[in-house]
């Protein structure tokens, strides 16, 4: 009986695991689209905008890939083009963005592309919206014939947590101290 | 099985012997990709015909 | 299944332990990545995650010491059980970087990983770390390997049982006569083709315009999301991000290379080149991708999408052949498989990725030498009936040899093909009932199901949590084929009954 006792006892600590583990940390609130026209708009009316001039703003993200004289970029209109998860912004849901290309001066004029430890330049970009390129092997993008730096980027700092740091270092003990009581154990049963 | 040819030889999967087999394989590989590749093409060329 | 006694739960204690060990060992190559790039914040993350594996790890090995070797039951629950626990534990790194929504989140992304699914709901990806997104590929290039292969080759040494838990990740094909070979023989082919794969799309991402470290980076993901047919690519536009026709066909090179039977492959190198034209899967692989191709590229052709004929190709042969090695690269938005690609498309891709690469692959869904067998059936009882009544007729199928087409064989390809048939029906319903349209239901839920991880928008961190917990189960049961699940259930209920 104590035996079934103790089964469901752990049951129920997995199950209130589980759903504590469902639960959704700071959906936060909605970062206004920079777009009047967004990027989820073009891609959900692909056909209606196709051969439309747009002017299209977000963050660059990545780098700029130099192809002869001009080059692709990518700019975000997501929930992160100001202010990033790095930064301390709330989740906003994923990534969206549109491919554009564009003159490689132009280019030039970012300075900063959005990763990891930056923010990007929000970029402000004219051009002309295709669904399907006929030129680019069918890709979805912007053809941009004026490019502005909106807003410039900046280095982000992803300061370690202390109360992360806490944790690394009790369960590397914790594992240390297993480790050795391993070896003991297992020494003890060959001798 | 392919396997009986490398019983008599099982540490030797390395072996430098071994490699221009293992290359050629990788080709054969792509090659059956390629392949693949001018059939779709194959495909769209006539497809464009139909539906200039 | 009998029920366990107490020294079954001390062997399967033992040996999924060991295979957290080796998740925790794994782990490494994230941590150092960090290190190198200086990400402090992410290599604590790291640090957590190795730990927490090792304390698991580690206090199963003191608490389940036993001599008995492994036995097929105990095999399968370990596989199957060790997955899940290894999914619990690898999710702390992604949790913790605070890009996911919850837990349950988290999870979802590392049960993608090890069952090269590829679908994710990791927000903001363009500002990952090196770190992070090193493991998301790490992850998903072990899990096409098998996470059990790894730990096998490297940890067990010997073990006789091994065998059994190798079986019980789905993959059954002995390259050697000795299993420890055989997973040697997995090894050499996958890195081989790392080395080539990688150098390719590192170069090609150079010539693209890429800084030399990202590329060198970009390339070695991209290598691990097409061999392990796991479709993770480090930035959030996936494979258009590139833009090139030169780095496409790389990737579909390596992606149905990846989709290969590693006995295919294994026989190609060792000097059976023509395999590749008789081997029942890549036969029935060619036959089936023509054909989807075939009506993609018509309707897209009818409908006026694409312009040109390259087009059509770089664009139908990608998403196609990426749909059914169960990859999941796309160079189209997800969205675009609903507002371009239209019901017809989205069916070709959805039947692609629902019959899926080759068995003892990195790839998953109902698979080739199924296919293969049960069509070769059909056309045998069709022969029979038309055969005269005294006549033997004698049907074999080519894998490796020629093998007689037998009933066994035949019952045993259509109950799991039928398993598989139940799933996706079963998947898309529930995403039916979560308020979806039903194409986008089944694509999404297939997708899921046969760990191809192609999306059409339904997985986003806002979906309903019980559809994660849906397409998780989908993913784990798809990658295992069923039968190491269904163990690890029986295990269960046979602990609930007692003595």
């Amino acid at each position: 009986m104590a035996h079934r006792k103790l089964l469901a006892a752990l049951a129920t600590l997995v199950v209130a695991a589980a759903l504590a583990g469902c639960a959704e940390t700071g959906t936060g609130s909605a970062v206004p689209n920079p777009n009047e026209i967004g990027s989820g708009v073009l891609v959900e009316h692909m056909k209606e905008y196709d051969g439309m001039t747009v002017t299209f703003t977000g963050e660059a993200i990545g780098e700029a890939m130099v192809r002869g004289d001009h080059a692709w970029i990518h700019l975000n209109d997501d929930a992160y083009y100001e202010k990033n998860i790095e930064e301390g912004a709330s989740l906003g849901g994923q990534n969206s963005g549109m491919p554009v290309w564009v003159s490689a001066d132009l280019a030039a004029k970012i300075q900063v592309f959005g990763d990891y430890k930056h923010g990007g330049d929000v970029v402000r970009v004219t051009g002309v919206f295709h669904d399907a390129c006929a030129e680019h092997g069918g890709d979805t993008d912007i053809h941009a014939e004026s490019l502005d730096v909106v807003r410039p980027g900046r280095r982000v700092v992803d300061e370690p947590k202390p109360a992360k740091l806490a944790w690394a270092v009790g369960l590397s003990v914790l594992a240390g101290a297993l480790f050795v009581a391993e070896r003991k154990s297992a020494g003890a049963l060959r001798s | 099985m392919a396997a009986k040819r490398s019983v008599e030889i099982p540490r030797g999967l390395t072996d430098p012997k071994r490699w221009p087999g293992y290359l050629a394989g990788m080709a054969t590989e792509t090659a059956y990709v390629a392949a693949l590749i001018a059939v779709a093409f194959a495909i769209a060329l006539v497809a464009r015909v139909i539906w200039p | 299944m009998l029920r366990p006694r107490f020294e079954d739960h001390l062997v399967i204690g033992k040996y999924t332990g060991k295979v957290i060990i080796g998740v925790g060992l794994l782990m490494a190559i994230p941590l150092v990545t960090s290190l190198v790039f200086a990400e402090w914040d992410t290599a604590i993350d790291f640090v957590i995650g190795m730990a927490a594996c090792f304390v698991f790890g580690l206090a199963t090995q003191i608490a389940c010491r036993t001599d008995k070797d492994l036995e097929w039951s105990h095999g399968l629950v370990v596989a199957s059980g060790s997955w899940l626990v290894a999914t619990a534990l690898g999710a702390l790194p992604h949790y913790l970087s605070g890009h996911e929504g919850s837990y349950l989140d988290a999870m979802f992304d590392v049960m993608s990983g090890y069952t090269t699914t590829g679908l994710y709901l990791l927000q903001d990806l363009d500002h990952v770390s090196h770190g992070l997104n090193m493991w998301r590929h790490v992850l998903t290039y072990a899990g096409g390997q098998g996470i059990v292969v790894i730990a096998l080759a490297f940890l067990f040494r010997g073990t006789a049982g091994a065998y059994k838990v190798y079986v019980g990740e789905g993959k059954d094909e002995r390259l050697l006569p000795n299993v420890i070979n055989t997973a040697r023989a997995i090894w050499l082919v996958s890195l081989a083709w790392l080395a080539v794969g990688w150098v390719a799309l590192s170069i090609a991402g150079l010539a693209l315009g890429q800084e030399p470290v990202r590329a060198v980076l970009h390339g070695l993901w991209v290598y691990m999301g097409a061999w392990s047919t796991g479709g993770f690519a480090p930035q959030s536009y996936n494979t258009m991000y590139y833009h090139s026709i030169v780095y496409e066909v790389l990737c579909a090179i390596v992606m149905v290379a990846g989709s290969f039977n590693f006995a295919l492959h294994w026989a190609v190198w060792t000097g059976k080149r023509s395999e590749i034209r008789k081997n029942i899967e890549t036969v029935s692989f060619a036959i089936t991708l023509t054909a989807l191709v075939l009506l993609a590229t018509f309707v897209l052709a009818r409908e006026g999408v694409y312009s040109d004929a390259v087009i059509l190709t770089r664009k139908v042969f990608y998403q196609l052949a990426s749909g059914h090695t169960t990859t999941g690269f796309a160079t189209i938005f997800s969205r675009a498989f609903v507002t371009q690609w239209g019901p017809v498309g989205m069916l070709a891709t959805t039947i692609a990725m629902a019959i899926g690469a080759s068995a003892c692959s990195t790839a998953g869904g109902i698979k080739g030498i199924r296919v293969g067998v049960i069509a070769r059936a059909f056309f045998h009882d069709v022969r029979k009936m038309l055969a005269p009544e005294s006549a033997l007729v004698r049907t074999t199928y080519h894998h490796i040899r020629d093998v007689a087409l037998e009933d066994p064989i035949v019952r045993s390809a259509m109950t799991i093909t039928l398993a598989y048939v139940v799933m996706y029906l079963v998947v898309t319903v529930a995403g039916v009932v979560s308020g979806y349209p039903v194409v986008e239901a089944a694509f999404e839920g297939v997708s899921a199901a046969s760990n191809t991880g192609l999306s059409c928008g339904i997985s986003v961190p806002s979906m309903p949590a019980a559809l994660k917990v849906v397409y998780i189960l989908a993913m784990w049961l798809g990658r295992l084929e069923f039968m190491s699940v269904f163990a690890l259930v029986g295990y269960g209920v046979s602990i609930v009954r007692g003595r």
